[in-house]
């Protein structure tokens, strides 16, 4: 196992400000304190190369889980090992290992070349020459950013500063991946290719990988792996084909009708759930979901059927739905 | 905080000039203790009454922020609109000076040097209200100039400097040696802060008192005269930037 | 040990360039530091011209006083003011945790991250200044004494750093401590002033009378061969205590951060 964590808790103290100026003054003297828990009892252990998908809703606690593995925040209580370390103690040998990367922060130098701040990473972790040249070059055309090296940063778009955000993130080839929200703000295309790229760069070099998004595109395509998180305690912990079939009692039938046909007489069938003409999505439960097809396109005048499966996202709403129950 | 700071100033030279009353009994010719302990608590006032500060309100908002077409669009002339913003501005410092002068002078052995000569003191109110314009006017230059130079700030505090020399911020511009002396009598910066003070101390006699009155007309008009000229070259240039 | 030169080296290169990129900025705060500079003489000049003796202390030591601090207030200003300028920011908007990741001294990163290559004038503007004084008032120019003199000048210099640094960690628990001070200060109208004014009115108060009284005045008493061994061993205690004092208290702070952040 590459990363332990074994009922792992963290609580925070907030309190609460009353707006406008009455309100600061009064914060200075007395303040009511509230007690969060963003992390409430979690456990899971990853294995070397895997590559895992961390989904849950905002304030879920699933950044605050990172930082807790990646070193940057001191658990309340609970046990954390990565890689064999405490990720607290932030060791350098430790350090050298891991990479964290946050969708909005950057470590990047604004008025300069990215190039710049590859080599301060260089010499910050301690690169030797020849590797620090073959994993930039690796990566630069991974990435297809070779033009890009020698442009200030402020001058680059969105998309292209964060493909040199990551290269500054993995230039020291870290063994465990830490990505928060990769995708955020990034347009379609770019989403794209930020998935490809950490799929292969998992593939290549067999690194651990753990991401979190609340975009549901991401964990499909490249997840093997999926962890649920919500208000701080882990709701699911396996594949993501099991979630499915584990919580997707049904199956979705999509229909293109010729002729119309009332609602209503949908319902000898399952449950319509959309009727727009000439298309019609019907729920059925996921053992009938063959004989209902079969009983659709001899009853009804049926043009083109599909049966799929229930999409992701309405799945895992249904998992958080119950939960909050 | 400012405030505090522009008070450690003369304190912390009062401290320094301690030392050198306690090694000589007059080591500043006709100057007692007392007399330039009083001198620099009136700087508190001074400086924070006749130290106008429009220039980077005009450099940076006006100017560089493009700020300044919204004020030529109205029919108040520009310079009494900022004239007008100062001026409460000034005002509120100069209480806190005054305040800070009352309790201070308590700390004073024999109380604060100051003239009580009732024509003295009315000359001296005339002064300090010319010198207050002078001031204005200047920096209203100063201000303006960002209209050509682009290295503004690097000029401002450069300005600045002098101005913290040659108005008697260090010390009296009397105690200067000779020729730095006459230089600061011929720059206009003593008739903006050391004058004004100098004539509350009673240091000036009648003839000194008609002198600095004139040579602030005369600063005056060579002032209203150049900035003027910059105001109309600089319209034109500023308007014809577009902006 | 090789590894924080290393990363040094790029920090230096890195805050030329970026220098480069800034022209108007650079000529700006170049004329600054010289003015400023020029100043303190002049002004130190003005003020000893009347007397020859103040609390024991000659004209010329005075002067020479004057020219120390310059040396030292340039040093300090080079490798180390920009960084605490922006310590604020980085504690606020949480650059800060972007240091925690990577294997280097975070104290370390945050103190030298940015170079100040225009304070340098006030440096040379110091030891001209020294060397013309020395000179016209022929104090031997004995170079083991300069040599001892800089030795000082440094160790005075990590005093001051230390205390800095030892007062700017309160950050940590208070970055709300700016929004107070904003606030404070646009209630009495205090944001009329230019910020360039503030950066020399909180230097004057927190490099003239601290260094002038703890720090300066040792190696220049060296240098007139009026100071002793307690002085000098007081200075070097001093020093070593207050830096090690700057860093637990740092490495405490960090505690306080990584538990309280989110």
């Amino acid at each position: 196992m590459i990363i332990t964590i074994s009922h792992l808790k963290k609580f925070y103290q907030t309190h609460q400000k009353e707006p406008g100026f009455l309100g600061s003054l009064t914060s200075l003297i007395h303040r009511k304190y509230q007690t969060v828990s963003a992390v409430n009892d979690i456990s899971f252990d990853i294995k070397e190369g895997e590559l895992v998908g961390f989904i849950g809703p905002n304030g879920a606690g699933k950044t605050t889980t990172l930082k807790c593995l990646s070193g940057l925040l001191y658990p309340t209580s609970g046990f954390v090992s990565v890689l064999g370390f405490t990720p607290f103690e932030r060791k350098h040998a430790f350090l050298k290992q891991i990479a964290l990367v946050m969708g909005q922060k950057n470590q990047l130098w604004w008025d300069l070349p990215a190039q710049e701040t590859f080599l301060l990473n260089k010499e910050i972790y301690e690169i030797p020459d020849e590797q620090y040249q073959k994993t930039l070059s690796e990566l630069v055309e991974l990435l297809d950013v070779e033009s890009l090296l020698k442009v200030q940063v402020r001058k680059l778009s969105l998309g292209e500063r964060m493909k040199m955000e990551l290269i500054a993130a993995l230039i020291h080839s870290p063994r465990v991946l830490f990505l928060d929200e990769p995708t955020i703000g990034l347009d379609v295309v770019m989403q794209k290719k930020m998935r490809d790229f950490i799929a292969s760069y998992n593939q290549l070099h067999k690194s651990t990988i753990l991401l979190t998004s609340h975009y549901m595109e991401d964990v499909r395509q490249l997840a093997q792996r999926v962890i649920i998180i919500d208000h701080g305690k882990i709701l699911y912990d396996g594949k993501l084909d099991n979630l499915v079939k584990k919580f997707a009692k049904y199956k979705v039938l999509s229909v293109v009708l010729d002729t119309y046909v009332a609602p209503d007489k949908f319902k000898e069938i399952g449950e319509l759930t959309d009727y727009n003409f000439p298309k019609a999505i019907i729920r059925v439960s996921r053992g009938a979901s063959n004989v209902a097809a079969a009983q659709l396109l001899e009853k009804f005048p049926v043009d083109d059927l599909n049966i799929e499966e229930p999409d992701i996202e309405d799945i895992i709403r249904d998992v958080f739905t119950k939960a909050e129950k | 905080m400012w405030f505090l700071l522009s008070l450690l100033n003369p304190l912390l030279v009062l401290l320094f000039w301690r030392g050198a009353f306690e090694s000589s009994a007059s080591p500043l010719g006709d100057w007692s203790y007392n007399a330039i302990a009083s001198y620099y608590l009136l700087l508190v006032i001074a400086g924070s009454f006749l130290q106008v500060h429009v220039e980077e309100d005009i450099a940076r908002r006006d100017i560089q922020s493009g700020f300044l077409s919204h004020y030529l669009t109205k029919p108040f002339s520009y310079i009494l609109r900022k004239f007008f913003q100062e001026l409460p501005w000034r005002i509120i410092q100069g209480f806190f000076g005054v305040l800070v002068l009352i309790l201070f002078s308590f700390f004073l052995k024999n109380g604060l040097f100051l003239s009580h000569d009732l024509i003295g003191i009315i000359a001296s109110i005339i002064i300090v209200v010319l010198a207050f314009f002078i001031s204005f006017l200047f920096k209203m230059i100063v201000g303006i100039s960002a209209l050509w130079i682009t290295e503004f700030y690097g000029l401002q505090e450069l300005i600045g400097i002098i101005d913290i020399v040659f108005a008697g911020f260090v010390m009296p511009l009397a105690l200067f040696p000779p020729f730095i002396r006459t230089l600061s009598y011929i720059l206009p910066f003593a008739y903006m802060i050391y004058f004004p003070i100098l004539s509350f101390l009673g240091k000036l006699s009648s003839v000194e008192l008609l002198q600095t009155i004139g040579i602030q007309f005369v600063w005056l008009a060579v002032f209203g005269i150049i900035y003027r000229m910059m105001w109309r070259r600089g319209i034109k240039k500023f308007t014809g930037l577009g902006q | 040990m090789k590894q924080y030169l290393r990363v040094y080296r790029v920090y230096a290169k890195m805050s030329l360039e970026a220098l480069f990129a800034y022209r108007a900025n650079f000529i700006n705060s170049f004329i600054s530091s010289v003015a400023w500079g020029v100043f303190s003489f002049v002004s130190i000049f003005l003020l000893t011209s009347k007397t020859s003796s103040i609390y024991g202390w000659k004209r010329e030591e005075i002067i020479l006083l004057t020219c120390g601090y310059q040396i030292m207030i340039g040093i300090f200003h080079t490798l180390f003011s920009k960084n605490f300028g922006y310590m604020a920011e980085v504690i606020e908007y949480a650059q800060l945790d972007g240091f925690l990741l990577k294997p280097i001294d975070s104290q370390f990163v945050m103190s030298m991250r940015w170079v100040n290559y225009t304070s340098i004038s006030r440096i040379f503007l110091g030891i001209i200044f020294l060397l013309y004084i020395m000179q016209n008032f022929s104090i031997g120019l004995d170079p083991f004494i300069i040599g001892i003199f800089f030795l000082l000048l440094l160790v005075g210099l990590l005093l001051l750093y230390s205390i800095w640094f030892t007062v700017a960690t309160v950050l940590i628990w208070l970055p709300r401590l700016s929004n107070i001070i904003e606030l404070m200060f646009n209630v009495s109208g205090m944001t009329r002033y230019p910020g360039e004014l503030y950066k020399h009115a909180s230097e004057y108060l927190f490099f003239f009378l601290l260094p002038i009284t703890l720090v300066v005045a040792t190696p220049v008493k060296f240098l007139f061969r009026r100071t002793s061994i307690i002085d000098i061993s007081e200075l070097f205690a001093f020093s070593i205590i207050f830096f090690l004092l700057s860093r637990k208290f740092w490495k405490f702070a960090l505690r306080y951060y990584t538990s309280a952040s989110s």
